[in-house]
């Protein structure tokens, strides 16, 4: 008898030898070794408690018994929908950070144009420049050469201010 | 792998419907839980019918055994329960004060009132098995001595006892293995667990 037996009772086996001592103790001398080995540990703390033929008698019982079948539970083994649904949040997240990522910065883009009318508008105000000059030369602003929103937001701003347009 | 995920992977073979790997559980724990029950049944005769009847309706509620907690502490569950029922089946009163819980249901000793409890005969078989395997554990090198005892005794792992015996881990499993093996050879044919029996 090797001394998978005496490790594996220890809780010392490594998990690549447990299968040839699950075999080992397939074997009538095996569950003997195991047993004689538990009668030791239990002798030397004083845990004797001397039932002569428990174990025989037991197996009898035992036998008679309908075996278990419990259902199996899978805390060793991950079920595929556990993969499945993990990859599914994966895909989202990351779809989510591109998505944002190449947002973010149009959204800064915006806030800051609009910061950027607020300070022209305060500057705007004290030179009083008529609105209809400004109108005039709408065309020349370096804002109508791009497309975009930011000068529809000036034109919305000096029709609010004048009242009259 | 410790001494908790093997008791977890027998009960997980014997949920799977192999008998065997029950029979090594009730191999492994039929001592702790006869010392246990034996400060609820005085009789040492009923104590073992206790136990075998605990240990049975264990084996029937396997598949409600989630393994939450520790297999033992689940089982002595069981057993306390059998033994009360027991005790009220037979129009005795079931100890009411026993101080126990599922802490010192891993370390259960009482080693007193048992002997109090045991015939001749058992209290007889009991002090052979004791004395066999002292004389066996007298006759070990100091060394063999020294391993077995402080991972039987102490509880220590392998890599505890090679710090304490300033020795490689390989050298403490071959120590307590051989440790094992000489008092075996002493002790088998006391228990009757020859090859030609199962245990």
């Amino acid at each position: 008898m090797s001394d998978r037996i005496s490790r594996l009772m220890d809780g010392e086996l490594d998990e690549g030898e447990l299968r040839v001592a699950w075999t080992e103790l397939e074997r009538p001398d095996g569950v003997a070794t195991w047993s004689c080995y538990h009668a030791i540990g239990d002798a030397l703390r004083g845990t004797d408690w001397p039932a002569r033929n428990f174990g025989e008698r037991f197996c009898e019982r035992l036998a008679a018994e309908p075996t278990v079948l419990a259902p199996g539970r899978a805390r060793s083994r991950p079920l595929p929908f556990v993969w499945a649904a993990a990859a599914s949040v994966a895909a989202v997240a990351l779809t989510g950070w591109v998505a944002f990522g190449t947002l973010d910065p149009s959204a800064t883009a915006v806030a800051k144009s609009r910061e950027a009318a607020g300070v022209r508008a305060a500057q705007v105000r004290p030179q009083s420049v008529p609105a209809d000059y400004l109108l005039a030369h709408q065309e020349y602003s370096p804002g109508t050469q791009s497309l975009g929103v930011g000068p529809n937001f000036r034109a919305a701003m000096v029709t609010a201010r004048d009242g009259t347009q | 792998m410790g001494d908790r995920e093997v008791d977890a992977q027998l009960v997980e073979r014997a949920q799977r419907g192999d008998k065997r790997a029950y029979e090594l559980l009730v191999a492994k724990y039929q001592r702790k839980l006869g010392r246990l029950l034996s400060r609820f049944v005085r009789d040492p005769a009923e104590v073992e019918d206790v136990t075998q009847e605990a240990f049975i309706k264990a084996y029937r509620a396997l598949p409600s055994f989630r393994g939450d907690s520790a297999f033992y502490t689940w089982l002595y569950r069981i057993a306390i329960n059998t033994a009360k029922n027991y005790l009220v089946a037979l129009g005795r009163r079931a100890p009411t004060s026993t101080g126990f819980d599922n802490a010192e249901a891993e370390n259960f000793e009482d080693a007193e009132q048992l002997r109090d409890s045991n015939t001749p005969e058992s209290e007889l078989m009991g002090r052979e098995i004791a004395t066999t395997v002292n004389k066996a554990m007298d006759a070990l090198p100091a060394d063999l001595r020294t391993a077995i005892t402080l991972r039987e005794i102490e509880g220590m792992s392998y890599e505890e006892i090679a710090n304490v015996m300033n020795c490689p881990i390989g050298t403490v499993r071959s120590r307590i293995f051989r440790a094992r093996e000489a008092i075996a050879a002493e002790l088998r044919p006391l228990l009757g667990t020859d090859e030609d029996r199962r245990w």
